[in-house]
């Protein structure tokens, strides 16, 4: 709570840091509120033919698509998707990533190694190449996107982790826990974990950008949810067709996943500021 | 018959009177080159045997480097040794995990060298006196509480500091939460390694004092690991010089500091200032640092630096002699 606390405080000094908050929140907002806010809501299904790819206006704020739908209202409600996919495939990642460095940086031997390989095996792998073949093999919706992108995300929480179990288990508090006859779970969940969750929590804030953007770009090779979805990438998909004309097309959608990714990688870099303990240690020295 | 019953008498309280026994113990690290092929044995225990006396505190000294605090780490399990034997309780606890055969490993404690460093930073004090007595107890929270509670009195910490962390206190508050939290375990011995070192000369002398009233608070037994012998003088019953991870003289600790035999200690306490006393430099011939110890000359290790040193010191490694009353020296020219 202490902990939470002081993130808030250094947050709200960090100016640019808060500018991630304030998109992330605008993002969040949007996903939940989307029939509230949301102009032509029934637009993410209906279409509209004689409303096709108008200019915005007062009517139609980001104009139409090739449907006569409602641009805004479909980018709101395009906002749920990027939050579930996003905050699902990041979620599975953690789970896979981080217990298994855990175990391979706390464990030395043949196990530990082979986790490792595994690991480096998904790395060596072009991501988007990845999760474009288990896309499609798996057919395209949203499902097979997120289980894509967890599937190749898991190694960045597993390398990570395990770097830092290494390096936290040299600290003479772990030995001590060690030599005081704690277990390896206890040493592991109450000592290491805790201790590198700062650098876990700037990984993952980050990798929700990341993630955002891998998934957009899924969406536009059409591998993404199928054709009505709102999804942000799909939709910068659909407008290729209708450039440079009907530029207000891919401009909105464009420009949301933008801000959005741009939110995450703020935050991220504020929270390192904020959370890395060597500059934290260097803050405890000066007092 | 009276003197037969008083015979095994006597043969039982030797036995009893053993806490802790070692035989043979040896810790050997592996030298490895760069293409992490075993090129040598670093050996920095080495055949060392020793019978720890309940009550008693026992002094291991020696230069940085000798396998004071690896003899240490050994014993508690954190370094699982080469060979030899440890003895604890009459149980033998040689290759038992700290984890394993919790009863036992309660009893026998280690106190770090830096007790800031082993203290989980992101654990308020309080936490940290509660763990060994999850670890080891069925103790519901409240009982819990009130054992850490007495236990923070008996080594002179505030209540308050419970809500402290480990960087918020000083140095020698550290020690006592470091002291504190083993003794919430009621351990028969504790290793202390470097107690005093980082502390500075007042702070030292109350928490000396400190190990005396909890030695008899808590009846318990010191393994005392230090490199400064002025402190080892003053709070050790016996002391054992340890040189290359061998021990060279072991005795009472008057009887070492006022008639040392072996050559290693002789230099080592004309190193010891003395006020009013002679010169250091007059009477100390120990030169140069001590041989790599993954790569030890034969026969006596000692032998590069020894001012006596013969020919035939290189062909046989000494064994420690028990020619004199309460000290034995590893050294076959030692009067």
């Amino acid at each position: 709570m202490e902990m939470f606390r002081f993130i808030v405080r250094k947050l709200v000094e960090d100016r640019v840091a808060l500018l991630g908050v304030i998109l992330i929140m605008a993002l969040i907002i949007a996903a939940i509120a989307a029939p509230v806010f949301s102009t032509f809501p029934e637009d993410v299904a209906d279409f509209h033919p004689k409303n096709r790819l108008l200019e915005p206006d007062s009517m139609f704020w980001f104009g139409t698509d090739r449907m006569g739908s409602d641009i805004y209202s479909r980018i709101l409600f395009g906002a749920r998707i990027t939050i579930t996919i996003a905050v699902v495939a990041i979620g599975a990642s953690v789970l896979i990533g981080v217990p298994i460095g855990l175990v391979a940086g706390y464990y030395h031997g043949w196990f530990s190694e082979m986790l490792m390989r595994v690991s480096d095996i998904f790395l060596a792998v072009p991501q988007i190449v990845l999760a474009i073949a288990i896309a499609q093999t798996l057919g395209p919706s949203i499902e097979n996107v997120i289980l894509a992108l967890s599937a190749t995300y898991w190694p960045f929480w597993a390398r990570l982790v395990y770097a830092e179990t290494r390096s936290i288990q040299n600290e003479v508090f772990v030995e001590a826990s060690i030599a005081l006859g704690a277990s390896p779970f206890r040493v592991m969940v109450m000592h290491v974990l805790p201790n590198i969750s700062s650098s876990i929590i700037v990984r993952t804030t980050i990798g929700m950008g990341g993630t955002i953007l891998t998934a957009a770009t899924l969406g536009f090779l059409g591998l993404g949810a199928p054709a009505p979805s709102p999804e942000w990438g799909r939709m910068i998909s659909e407008s290729r067709e209708f450039l440079p004309e009907a530029w207000w097309y891919a401009t909105a959608p464009g420009i949301a996943i933008f801000l959005v990714v741009m939110g995450f990688n703020l935050l991220g870099d504020g929270l390192r500021d904020i959370l890395d303990p060597r500059i934290r240690r260097s803050v405890h020295r000066d007092k | 018959m009276t003197t037969e019953t008083q015979d095994t008498a006597t043969e039982n309280t030797a036995k009893e009177d053993t806490v802790l026994s070692i035989a043979g113990l040896r810790k050997y690290f592996p030298v490895r080159n760069a293409w992490k092929r075993r090129i040598g044995w670093l050996k920095a225990v080495d055949d060392i045997s020793l019978e720890v006396r309940r009550g008693e505190v026992l002094g291991i000294v020696g230069e940085s480097g000798c396998g004071k605090s690896t003899l240490g780490k050994t014993l508690m399990g954190i370094h699982p040794p080469s060979g030899g034997q440890i003895v604890f309780e009459g149980n033998d606890i040689t290759n038992m995990k700290p984890g394993a055969s919790r009863g036992l490993r309660s009893s026998l404690q280690y106190s770090y060298q830096d007790p800031g460093a082993s203290l989980d930073p992101r654990w308020k004090i309080g936490r940290s006196l509660h763990e060994p007595l999850e670890i080891h107890t069925q103790l519901s929270r409240e009982e819990r509480d009130k054992r850490v509670r007495s236990i923070l009195k008996s080594v002179g910490l505030p209540e308050g500091h419970l809500d402290h962390y480990p960087h918020e206190i000083s140095g020698g508050q550290q020690r006592r939460v470091g002291l504190a939290r083993i003794l919430t375990l009621h351990p028969s011995v504790i290793i202390l390694d470097e107690p005093t070192s980082g502390l500075d000369v007042s702070v030292q002398a109350t928490i000396l004092n400190l190990f005396s009233d909890l030695r008899q608070e808590f009846n318990l037994t010191y393994l005392f690991i230090s490199h400064d012998l002025s402190v080892v003088r003053m709070i050790c019953d016996r002391i054992a010089v340890m040189y290359l991870g061998k021990i060279v003289e072991i005795g009472d600790t008057e009887t070492v500091f006022s008639n040392p035999r072996h050559p290693y200690t002789q230099s080592l306490l004309a190193a010891v200032p003395i006020i009013g006393g002679r010169r250091v430099t007059d009477n100390f011939w120990l030169q140069g640092e001590p041989p790599n110890p993954g790569d030890l000359p034969s026969g006596c290790r000692f032998r590069t630096r020894c001012p006596n040193v013969r020919p035939e010191c290189a062909d046989k490694e000494p064994e420690l002699r028990s020619d004199w009353e309460g000290q034995e020296v590893a050294c076959p020219y030692a009067e």
